[in-house]
């Protein structure tokens, strides 16, 4: 999985064409951003992955109200608990909205 | 409960960089009950220690295992069925269970995978605070139930001291002042005249006792 | 009554009492301590040394309380429970008992959290209620375990905190009452801006009748800056400072000024609340206020126990070694005894020749001090045998000169050690015309205290004349002026020409409406002969009646503007009149007061502001003779020139005048015959007099007017050895 970048996505998203083509993106759906869990993540990782993106819907948009908040403290859990270790790792949370999923891409390969 | 925190997986590592084969051993007691050290915290120090193995480039090995209590030596007689090549242990329960794998198994090298904080209430998720510091001498009969040796910062028996102002405490705003809640209370059950009896100098002794403190139950022991 | 400490005391005897806070500082010296104690000295009754305030690291409270004592400042010692357990507490309460600390003032402590090692371990063994339970359980003479203490138990004063703002607030009055049930006798309450809040916390405590059991002294800080009392505001938990001192503050163009009057009001207004018994003020690192803030509220001066010093009486059992001491020291007195006898009945040459000898000791015995040895063993064993007594007399008198100089005796050591020069001077005053003018004072140290300072001009000593005959003179003293004491001339020349007087001290005795009840018309002729007769300073002095002093000495005034003559004695009941002459006249003047330091100061003062300067008056603090009350007189004028010198008290700071020889010639022993068991009456008259001029001296006398020829002669003596002796810096 090295050089591979895992996303979870919920359910309630609509992700830009192109993405479910790209070989180098794992996509993981859930159904809702706060049902990610920080074990899972540490999987994640341990299985190789360097990039682990989170992607909720826009603030005040979520269908369980905090999930997407939750996922994003579990994220930043999961950089906490590794400590120094968690260098190197790009983890993060992104918050999208459910009309226009234009910006993923941009996000996730961006610099 | 007895509260306990996670060490820094830093702290936690140092001690067992230099092993191959690794015990977490987790405790269903106190320690899962506040999320330290049950089974889902065991199932990730156990995967965040072998992700860091793979990161320093280590022959090493978590694994893990997680008891019913481990305050209890009954609890632990299990323990050396899976200890099986391992060369050290990382307990995630309290200070306790720490102290009697020790005792037990002297030949084993045991680490605490916690701070032991205090004894506590859980207040609301992921929410700790303590209530009570095992003084070993209880007198809250007094004070309407509120124990102002956990929850003053003076440890004042006779207060409230001269700094509380709008219910809050001079040392820590963030609570509120144990005194002042302590003689609304009692004002309110009409026994505020109790207090103007001046509780005297406590025993420190039940507290700091001469070592370990102990109980015994005359009935149960046989 | 017995008091444990001037605090209790002051307020057992129904004044209010000022206290204020020293903190000591945050190092190993003492000296700012001290320096702080200086400016406090006399303002205050007593002062709280902090014990590590707010948790800061500082020295030992209970050794500055030391140090405060040795400027002569009552301490109160503060306890904390945050840094002891009850082992130590008590440990040091013996200790600060032995030490001769008798207030205490105890309190919980704040929290390390706010000092600069939060990372202490808090100890709180105790609570300030148990505190002060535990002391007052001392004080019953038992330690806290119930074991009792055998022997000295420390009895202290004892004194606690509340805090009238903090909340619940109506619980406060309870809490009080909790601690006074506890054995406090005084409180000190955290600060007060709001004046409403806190008399509402006082009417309730007057109503439990909390105020009977205890002595509340209000907390006072006086505000310095805009950003301190916003600080106090916004930072200081429990406190409560009304938003109107705020703006204040805030909008105050000198806040300096505007801090001290706000300090000054809330004293003002608190002061009226019933059951306030005085005041605590905190003034944090702004000491150098609390004179002004004091003295504009009417609190200075303190009340003054003219008795405390007496009061403390030691028992002490003798050893051998004392015994030993005590008779060696009665066998020198004896010895001294002789030689002034002989010096007053003996022959006139070989005191002179004495003194001749006097001076070579002096320096011979600086180049040789072996010789110095031998000379003084020779004399103490020497027997006396009244055939060599000449001889011994002399070898004596070298034994007293060969005085090794401090500077000498204290080589090695430093200087500070034993020199404390003082702060203060006293003014030199003037009297007499022109160059036989007379100038009295200046000195800037101690009386003879030449290696500490500069001790300004010599003794000074007068010679009575009456304007009447005298009636009572006994026969030993009335021998010496038969021939002149009709005509006041005549005697003022005799005196002068004769005696070797300085100045002239003409008593008007005649004009006492209880005696002759003359006329001013009388006073003017006697002056008017006895300034053609001699041409040294005069002294006018009054019958000491106020208000026939007032109507002759205005009178004679006019004829003696131009000479520049002392006159007196003003008290508080002329000052008006006589000041206002002295002023239109220019005239130096005696301002007397009733052996009295507040008193003194305050005709000072009050002839100050009516225009008369300072620089015009010497004080007559009224004398007793030896055996007569010297010993009140004796405190009263040290503890005045202690204030003048090291308290730089500038009210305080002029010369003494002590008219000795009339005081001690009524007494009956100088009246009564020579005979075996009270010895030669003459010399006892004379001892008499030179031994209360001679302690006046000592308590810092500069100007005396004496009776006795014989006097004169030996007190000038006996002040040319101790001027010799006092190593008077150039």
């Amino acid at each position: 999985m090295k050089g591979k970048t895992l996303v979870f996505v919920c359910r309630e998203l609509v992700l830009e064409d192109g993405i479910k083509d790209r070989e180098d993106i794992v996509l993981k759906t859930l159904d809702c951003a706060g049902d990610l869990t920080v074990f899972e993540v540490l999987k994640a990782l341990e299985e190789g992955f360097q990039q682990v993106f989170v992607v909720g819907c826009k603030k005040g948009t979520c269908k369980s109200r905090i999930g997407n908040l939750r996922a994003e403290k579990r994220m930043a859990t999961v950089k906490r608990y590794l400590g120094k270790w968690a260098e190197g790792y790009r983890l993060e949370m992104v918050y999208l909205s459910k009309e226009k999923g234009q910006t993923l891409l941009d996000q996730v390969f961006k610099a | 409960m007895v509260i306990t925190e996670l060490k820094p997986i830093e702290k936690i590592w140092q001690n067992i960089a230099g092993f191959r084969k690794v015990l977490v051993l987790g405790c269903r007691g106190c320690s899962g009950i506040c999320s330290t050290g049950g089974d889902r915290e065991v199932k990730l120090l156990v995967s965040a220690l072998n992700l860091i193995a793979e990161k320093e480039g280590k022959n090493f090995i978590a694994l893990g295992q997680t008891l019913i209590r481990q305050c209890d030596p009954v609890a632990l007689k299990v323990l050396p069925e899976f200890l099986k090549e391992v060369e050290a242990v990382v307990s995630l329960a309290c200070g306790v269970g720490v102290n009697l794998i020790a005792d037990l198994y002297p030949d084993l090298k045991v680490y605490p995978g916690t701070d032991t904080l205090f004894i506590g209430a859980h207040l609301g998720f992921g929410v700790w605070e303590e209530r009570c510091r095992a003084c070993g001498d209880c007198f809250i009969d007094k004070t309407a139930g509120l124990c102002p040796i956990a929850r003053c910062p003076k440890g004042l028996l006779n207060g409230p001291c001269g700094g509380s102002q709008t219910e809050r405490c001079e040392v820590n705003p963030e609570i509120s002042c144990v005194w002042y809640e302590i003689i609304i209370r009692l004002e309110k059950r009409g026994e505020l005249a109790s207090l103007d009896e001046i509780i005297g100098p406590k025993d420190w002794r039940s507290t700091f006792g001469e070592g370990p403190r102990r109980r015994q139950r005359e009935d149960l022991t046989f | 009554m017995k008091f444990r400490s001037n605090l209790e005391r002051v307020l057992k005897s129904g004044y209010m009492a000022i206290t204020c806070e020293l903190a000591p500082p945050k190092n190993a010296s003492l000296e700012s301590l001290k320096k702080k104690a200086r400016i406090l000295k006399g303002y205050v009754d007593a002062a709280n040394i902090t014990d590590c305030q707010v948790a800061m690291v500082r020295l030992s409270s209970l050794v500055g309380c030391l140090a405060i004592m040795s400027e002569g400042i009552e301490p109160i010692l503060q306890m904390t429970c945050r840094d002891r357990n009850r082992i130590a507490m008590q440990s040091d309460l013996l200790g600060a008992w032995a030490l001769g600390i008798r207030n205490l003032f105890c309190t919980t402590g704040d929290h390390p959290k706010f000092g600069n090692h939060p990372q202490a371990k808090p100890v709180f063994d105790l609570d300030s209620v148990q505190l002060v339970a535990m002391v007052n359980q001392l004080k019953k003479g038992r330690f806290l375990n119930g074991e009792e203490i055998k022997g000295e138990n420390p009895r202290f004063f004892i004194g606690a905190t509340e805090n009238p703002f903090a909340d619940p607030s109506e619980y406060r009055v309870r809490r009080l009452a909790k601690k006074i049930k506890a054995g406090a006798e005084f409180i000190q309450t955290q600060l007060v801006y709001d004046v409403t809040k806190f008399k509402q916390f006082m009417y309730i405590a007057h109503n439990e009748g909390l105020t009977e059991k205890a002595y509340i002294l209000a907390g006072i800080v006086p505000p310095k800056s805009f950003r301190m009392i916003d600080y106090i505001k916004s930072h200081l938990p429990g406190s409560c400072v009304p938003e109107d001192l705020v703006k204040r503050m805030r909008e105050a163009k000198d806040p300096l000024e505007e801090g001290i009057k706000i300090a000054v009001e809330l004293i003002e207004k608190i002061k009226e609340i019933p059951g306030v018994k005085g005041f605590h003020l905190m003034a944090i690192g702004w000491e150098e206020y609390l004179p002004e803030i004091l003295k504009r509220t009417g609190f200075y001066p303190r009340p003054f126990f003219q008795d405390l010093l007496s009061q403390e009486t030691k028992t002490f059992s003798l050893g051998e070694q004392e015994k030993k001491h005590l008779e060696q020291e009665i066998k020198n007195l004896k010895e001294h005894l002789l030689r002034l006898e002989s010096l007053i009945t003996g022959k006139k040459e070989i005191k002179e020749e004495d003194s001749e000898k006097v001076s070579i000791a002096i320096e011979t015995t600086k180049e040789k001090p072996s010789s110095v040895v031998e000379g003084s063993t020779e004399t103490t064993s020497a027997s006396l045998v009244s055939v060599k007594k000449e001889r011994l007399i002399s070898e004596k008198l070298r034994s007293k000169v060969l005085y090794r100089s401090l500077s000498e005796r204290a080589k090695g050591l430093s200087e500070d050690l034993y020199r404390e020069p003082a702060s203060g001077r006293i003014r030199e005053v003037v009297f007499g015309k022109g160059e036989k003018g007379l100038k009295v004072g200046g000195a800037e140290a101690l009386p003879f205290y030449g290696f500490e300072g500069s001790l300004g001009q010599p003794v000074r000593i007068a010679m009575e004349v009456l304007d009447v005959v005298p009636e009572d003179f006994p026969e030993v003293l009335a021998k010496y002026f038969k021939d002149v004491w009709n005509d006041p001339g005549a005697w003022a020349k005799k005196c002068v020409e004769e005696y070797g007087a300085e100045a002239i001290a003409v008593y008007l005795l005649g004009i006492d409406p209880n005696y002759l009840n003359l006329g001013a018309d009388h006073a003017k002729r006697v002056i008017e002969k006895v300034k053609k007769a001699v041409d040294v300073p005069l002294i006018v002095w009054g019958c000491d009646n106020a208000e026939k002093d007032t109507e002759v000495l205005r009178e004679v005034a006019e004829g003696i503007k131009d000479d520049n003559i002392l006159f007196g004695p003003i008290v508080e009941d002329n000052y008006r009149t006589l000041g206002a002459v002295a002023l239109g006249y220019q005239m130096p003047v005696i301002a007397q007061s009733p052996i009295d330091v507040n008193i003194a100061k305050q005709l000072n003062i009050l002839l100050e502001n009516l225009g008369v300067s300072l620089e015009k008056i010497i004080m007559d603090p009224s004398v007793g003779a030896l055996g007569y009350g010297l010993e009140y007189t004796y405190s009263v004028m040290e503890r005045i020139r202690l204030a003048a010198l090291y308290s730089n008290d500038v009210k305080l700071q002029n010369p003494f005048i002590c008219n000795v020889g009339r005081e001690v010639w009524k007494t009956k022993e100088t009246s009564l015959p020579t005979d075996e068991f009270m010895g030669e009456a003459e010399m006892r008259g004379v001892m008499m007099e030179v031994i209360t001029v001679v302690s006046l001296a000592l308590a810092g006398g500069e100007l005396f007017i004496l009776r006795h020829p014989k006097s004169l002669e030996l007190a000038k003596k006996i002040f040319n050895l101790f001027w010799l002796s006092a190593e008077q810096k150039p």
